[in-house]
Formats: structure tokens, C-alpha cells, sequence
């Protein structure tokens, strides 16, 4: 009997957060050095969400809304802001025509990025010249030095303004922004990506 | 998949937004465990609340945020059920499920499909897995009250769950 099958059932129990005492020390032990009980778990707290599908109910009351929406307003959110959302401050840059933009990339896994650079290296000179071109793409969009022009109507003043372009399956997103208000100390402007 | 970014006022918006996508699902769980609606509406507002004090707590590349929703609401009203402090922090857990949950009609076909798997189980495997869930109780306290050994118990909850996980996989 392999370790993994000694220890299956205890990681549902733990993954219900059941599992006390000796068992739960053994297997926590087990799993700093098993990946595959890891993610096993994942899975398992995976299907206990399922469980929770599965109950039903009235709605909450509209209360519970106001109450929420209360305690948030009272309660700004405090200014460091997670490295692993796009979030940045901005400030108005020089004059009408000025205009921010910043560009930035999600990388889901750094080394996924080094196999795939390597992988287009082996790959045929056509995908050369393609990863070129978005390469060209991505240094004129990211460039300190770029000149970003808007075109509007006369007699429009600047406008806030965010674009996003996000590719689900390559995890990468890029957000332009110009003209975004400047925003008080306590405050950054955030980008969510909600699932 | 959306996209919604809170623009000006802080986040507020995106916070409404994300409540009126998953309260109900997270009320249903809380009043599901506690039953009681007082209790389940103090714990839809601390599920809430700790998603607008620590959003990163959430690791989108890892999950579906209604899962983990629903995960965090369970966990948190059981420890107030069996009046203990919060076991663990909501950061540490990590949810990978197939369904995505975030629209209506979508959560509403994986609630059939759950609802019609834990029909489909043998009783004493739904029950064994509803008291550990939705009671919090331990395989030794199932099988002292089953009268049952307690490697049946832990064996039961375990198919019970991965029942669940296949009507996903077809
Ligand atoms: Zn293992």
C-alpha cells in the first residue's frame, strides 16, 4: 500500500477540516513533501464546494446589503495593495496631450514563460518573425520614450479613460490608461479580474 | 469571466458587485450550518468583510471565487457553531473546482447536478458527509453516534465527496 492510499481518506477529513490530533499532524507531515496529497487536497476541498451548492435558501435580506456596504465605506481599504493585482497610482502626466499608459503582463508562471521563449526558439523561422512582431508590439506599448497621441473632437476636455485587453488563456492582460484622476494618499485604483 | 475594476471611489463598487453575484450562495451555506438567520446574516458579513480587508486572500489563478466563497462561509460558520476560534486563515485555503460558478444559470445547473449525486448516494453515505460538513462533526463523533466503526465513517465521507467530483468530470 502506497503512502497516498494510507492516507486518502484522511485527507477528505482534512479537507473538511475535521481531521484533529496525531492523524492530522502525520498526514500534514506527509504532505510537506508529497505534491500529489497537495493537490489532492485542493481537489477535495474543491468538491466540498460542491457540498455547499447544494444548499438552498431564502435570499439574505436587503439589510445585510446596506449593512455590508456601510462597514466598507467606513473602512477604506488600507493602501498596500497585493502584488498580484494590476494596481498602480496614477498621475496626470504633463499637459492635454500628455497621456499615460501602462502596460503590464500577467505571467501565470515565470517558468512556463522561460519553456515557451525556449520552445520558439526551436520552432520555425515564420513563428520567429511572429514572436518578433509581438515583441516590437510590446516594447512600443511598455517604452518610456513612446509619444501616445489621442485623437478627440476640439473643445473635448481629457477624459478618464482605462482600456484592459485580457487573454484568458494566455493569462496575460494589458491595461491602458490615460487621464485617470489622481487620487488621495489612502487610495489606488485596482484592477479586478473576478472568476 | 469579467472584468470589473473599481474606478475613483476605492472599490465599494466592486464590492456590491460581488455581493449581489454570490450573497445568496453564501447565506444559503451560513444558514444552512447555523439555522438561524441572525447568526447566518453575522456571518455573511464577515465572509464579505474579510474579502474587501484582505482581497489577495484569494488567489484567482487558483479558483473560482464563488467556490471559495462557499468553502470560507462553511468553514466560518461551523467554527461558530462548535464556538471556536477560526481555524484557519482564510489565505491558506486554496479551492480548485470544475464548475465555474460565477454565472446565475451556470450555478444553478451545478446546484441540480449536486442535488441529484447526493440523492443518488446510499443514505448512510449522504448522511455521514452532510453531518461532517454541514455539522462540522468528526468521524469519531459520526461513528459514536451511528454506532458504526470509524474507518467506515472516513471511507463513506471520502467516496461521498468524490461522488460528487464525477458528476463533473462526465
Ligand atoms: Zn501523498
Amino acid at each position: 500500500m502506497s503512502a497516498h492510499q494510507q492516507f486518502a481518506d484522511d485527507l477528505a477529513l482534512l479537507a473538511l477540516g475535521t481531521l484533529q490530533g496525531d492523524e492530522r499532524v502525520a498526514l500534514e507531515k506527509h504532505m510537506e513533501g508529497c505534491p500529489a496529497c497537495r493537490r489532492e487536497l485542493e481537489r477535495l476541498r474543491g468538491d466540498t464546494a460542491l457540498l455547499a451548492l447544494s444548499a438552498s435558501g431564502p435570499k439574505p435580506p436587503q439589510r445585510s446589503r446596506e449593512r455590508l456596504l456601510k462597514a466598507i465605506a467606513q473602512e477604506p481599504r488600507a493602501k498596500k495593495i497585493p502584488a498580484r493585482r494590476s494596481s498602480s497610482n496614477f498621475k496626470p502626466w504633463l499637459a492635454a496631450v500628455a497621456f499615460l499608459l501602462l502596460a503590464g503582463f500577467f505571467w501565470r508562471q515565470s517558468d512556463r514563460l522561460a519553456q515557451r521563449v525556449a520552445q520558439l526558439q526551436d520552432e520555425s523561422v515564420q513563428q520567429q518573425a511572429q514572436l518578433e512582431r509581438a515583441r516590437e508590439v510590446v516594447s512600443t506599448l511598455t517604452s518610456t520614450d513612446a509619444m501616445r497621441v489621442t485623437l478627440v473632437a476640439a473643445q473635448t476636455p481629457p477624459q478618464p479613460q482605462g482600456k484592459a485587453i485580457y487573454v484568458r488563456e494566455r493569462a496575460s492582460l494589458i491595461f491602458l490608461a490615460s487621464n485617470l484622476v489622481s487620487l488621495p494618499p489612502q487610495k489606488a485604483y485596482e484592477l479586478w479580474l473576478i472568476r | 469571466m469579467s472584468l470589473v475594476w473599481g474606478i475613483r471611489s476605492g472599490d465599494e463598487g466592486a464590492m456590491a458587485t460581488l455581493y449581489d453575484r454570490y450573497s445568496s450562495l453564501v447565506y444559503a451555506v451560513a444558514l444552512r450550518v447555523l439555522g438561524e438567520t441572525g447568526a447566518a446574516e453575522d456571518v455573511l458579513q464577515e465572509v464579505f468583510m474579510q474579502l474587501w480587508r484582505n482581497p489577495a486572500a484569494f488567489d484567482s489563478g487558483r479558483g473560482n471565487l464563488g467556490a471559495w466563497l462557499g468553502v470560507i462561509t462553511r468553514n466560518r460558520a461551523i467554527d461558530g457553531l462548535r464556538k471556536r476560534r477560526p481555524e484557519t486563515d482564510i489565505a491558506d485555503v486554496v479551492v480548485s473546482v470544475e464548475p465555474d460558478m460565477a454565472d446565475a444559470a451556470e450555478r444553478s445547473r451545478a446546484m441540480e447536478k449536486v442535488r441529484g449525486a447526493l440523492v443518488g448516494m446510499p443514505e448512510a453515505q449522504r448522511s455521514a458527509l452532510e453531518m461532517a460538513y454541514f455539522e462540522g462533526l468528526t468521524h469519531t463523533e459520526i461513528a459514536a453516534k451511528t454506532g458504526e466503526p470509524l474507518g467506515t465513517i472516513k471511507t463513506r465521507i471520502r467516496a461521498g465527496l468524490q461522488a460528487l467530483r464525477k458528476v463533473f468530470e462526465a
